[in-house]
């Protein structure tokens, strides 16, 4: 099927494009290319796109951006009380490669060099995201960390990613995270924006090896008129533990697919999020987990708050494969509805191919519980201070899971500020 | 203290409540007793300040004031209190947070100035200790993973930390085993004051053996039928309440 739709600039100039590339890479881009011009672009038309519209983001922008000077941005990026080995990106690009025992990082240029290449990336199967085929095709920057076997990383490494490009720039940055044997290490992948309408496409590639252990933070924390998409790629090995927290607390229109799999036994995955969005944001998160392996386990926990027109879209499919035993895969979706005009469309799917499986799901649309707010009442609190203490709840009991206290803290702190925002006009109102 | 009037109160057209007068003194001690569906958490829900009922007829009176008038955090603001039977969970708030903004709310209500952090920590320890409630759960969210009796003992442990002049206390026995009980009824009694009055609602006499009562009213089809010392208590446990509404329907 070819789409008939306005063809975006991004899909017309690629063969201009791709001329200045190096030869070797060209045959995967192609293809990706051409799996996004006969009908992979997504459109409404699409089920994964059914509710929202990547177009205004990638339409009439060109993937490089212009070579940006180092800014002061990275200051915000500061978390008070975290001793973190830091690296710094502007617009997907790493600016300087910091020296960490038993961690090899490459940089990947426009040339991705046969090693450094995804593993994934010559497989021809039909269900990429489309995302991912966008970032194959286009993608000139990234960079791929290895966390050589056995090796206790003892800070974490923080991913300043500094988007500065404006409107002209549909950057496609890509990450690959590579684990060894029994390897452990703690990630803040960190999102601010320093320009208007920018727009970023990451793709980010985890690799667990048997026993390995990764505590991973997405933070969305982007200016009122950015777009960001995440595609998150993660493959768990045997006995290897990953946990995903991913909080978006700012951007216009945030879009996050995430794609993991317990490939191997007594596998653990633990997926959690929170958003909090107000004015017109957009924020679409769709999940797949796929139990791929006996004896594994998953939790999937995601809560949003949505107040005035915004709009939240929570995707979340767990697969059981045939012949996978033994498997215990929970799923929970809980959201607030603050004003009438907000809106999530929730769509939890589980598909379980075998009969050894405890499996959970459960999603809650609402507002504030009036029997816990009659009960903060009863003790003396008003109203007011009641909404929010529940309100500060609903979020926080997501946050206050995460045991890397000085990271708590700041998005305990981020979200009291949105939330104090939303009680505050309450009030005048 | 608190003086109810002639109250009839309804709930979707069904009459709960046919008229209830109650007289509670500042020092005393009141059980409400009754079989299920008699009224005894309707009367409580209703003082503590539950909407969801009609008033009727009659009047709320708290020291004189209009008790119906008011809303509900000022009830407690006044001190009014209740312990309530099934205590909510609010996942993501901690419990020593909760018991904080509480006793503030309070306090400022009262202008009064808010607790020293460091005090207020200290005072709700040593009322948990008393209570046998595991410091533990001071810091998780109230309620979330509580077990019944724990649950049970948080309600008290905020009924000490508000040091209210009226406590409601709504089948705060039930689910308790025996050691539970006690330790309850320790804490109750520990607030027994000359300025206090506190009305148990119980379903069983057994409370009523650690929280000795001066007076026990039998509530029943929404009217008090029968106003007695802590021996009507014993009477009722022997006999159980068929009698009583015999003699009722003769009288």
């Amino acid at each position: 099927m070819r789409t008939t739709l306005t063809t975006p600039s991004l899909l017309e100039g690629f063969e201009a494009w791709l001329a200045g590339r190096p030869e070797r890479d060209q045959p995967h881009r192609r293809e990706a290319h051409a799996l996004l011009r006969d009908g992979g672009y997504p459109t409404r038309r699409h089920e994964e796109w059914r509710f929202t519209a990547l177009g205004p983001w990638a339409e009439s922008r060109s993937p490089s951006a212009p070579s940006t000077v180092a800014t002061a941005g990275f200051r915000a990026f500061d978390v008070e009380g975290l001793e973190a080995i830091d690296l710094e990106f502007i617009d997907g690009r790493l600016a300087s490669v910091p020296e960490i025992p038993g961690v090899k990082i490459v940089v990947l240029g426009s040339d991705l060099g046969p090693e450094e290449r995804p593993a994934n990336s010559s497989d021809s199967r039909g269900d990429v995201p489309a995302l991912e085929l966008l970032n194959r095709a286009w993608s000139d920057r990234g960079v791929l960390v290895e966390v050589e076997p056995g090796v206790k990383v003892n800070h974490p490494l923080h991913f300043r990613f500094l988007s500065a490009a404006g409107s002209s720039t549909f950057t496609q940055p890509r990450v690959h995270l590579r684990l060894g044997r029994s390897s452990e290490v703690k990630v803040l992948e960190h999102h601010r924006s320093a320009g208007e309408s920018t727009a970023t496409n990451l793709h980010f590639e985890v690799e667990l090896e048997e026993g390995a252990r990764l505590e991973h933070v997405q933070l969305t924390l982007l200016g009122d008129s950015a777009a960001h998409a995440t595609n998150l790629r993660a493959e768990v090995g045997r006995d290897a533990t990953y946990s995903h927290w991913n909080f978006v607390l700012g951007g216009r229109w945030v879009r996050d697919d995430l794609h993991c799999r317990l490939a191997g036994e007594h596998s653990e995955m633990r997926l959690m999020g929170l958003a909090v969005a107000g004015g017109e944001q957009m924020i679409d998160t769709h999940t797949r987990v796929e139990h791929g392996a006996e004896h594994a386990r998953s939790i999937e926990e995601y809560r949003h708050v949505v107040d005035d027109q915004a709009r939240v879209v929570f995707a979340g499919r767990v697969v059981v494969e045939a012949q996978v035993r033994d498997s215990d895969a929970r799923q929970t979706n809980a959201n607030l509805l603050l004003s009438p005009d907000a809106r999530v469309n929730a769509l939890p799917q589980l598909e379980i191919y075998n009969d050894d499986v405890k499996a959970s799901h459960g999603s809650s649309m609402g507002q504030l519980d009036e029997e816990a707010l009659f009960y903060l009442r009863s003790r003396g609190i008003d109203e007011a201070t009641a909404r929010g203490l529940l309100l500060w709840g609903f979020a926080n009991s997501v946050v206050e899971q995460l045991e890397w206290p000085a990271l708590a803290q700041l998005i305990q702190h981020e979200v009291q500020g949105h939330l104090g925002e939303i009680l505050s006009l309450e009030e005048e109102s | 203290m608190l003086s109810v009037k002639g109250l009839k109160a309804s709930v979707g057209g069904t009459e709960i409540l046919r008229g209830v007068d109650l007289e509670i003194r500042p020092g005393e001690v009141h059980a409400i007793m009754g079989p299920n569906g008699s009224g005894k958490s309707t009367l409580s829900q209703i003082i503590c300040g539950r909407q969801d009922y009609d008033v009727t007829e009659g009047e709320v009176r708290f020291e004189g004031e209009d008790l119906l008038q008011l809303p509900v955090e000022e009830r407690a603001a006044r001190g009014i209190f209740l312990g309530f039977q099934y205590p909510i969970e609010i996942p993501g708030v901690s419990n020593t947070y909760f018991l904080r903004a509480a006793v503030n709310a309070v306090r400022a209500a009262r202008g009064e100035e808010e607790m020293d952090a460091a005090d207020f920590l200290r005072h709700v320890r040593a009322k948990a200790k008393l209570l046998e409630l595991d410091l533990a759960l001071l810091s998780r969210p109230v309620n979330v993973g509580f077990s019944g009796g724990e649950k049970k003992r948080n309600e008290i442990l905020q009924m000490m930390i508000l040091e209210p002049k009226l406590a409601l206390l709504d089948e705060t026995d039930s689910g308790l085993d025996i050691d539970a009980l006690r330790v309850v009824a320790e804490g109750v009694n520990a607030l027994r004051s000359a300025e206090r009055a506190i009305v148990v609602v119980t379903h069983y006499q057994r409370l009523l053996d650690y929280i000795v009562p001066d007076y026990v009213h039998v509530l029943s089809a929404g009217r008090i039928i029968k106003t007695g010392g802590k021996e009507l208590a014993l009477e009722l446990e022997e006999r159980g309440y068929g009698w009583l509404l015999e003699e009722k329907l003769q009288a």
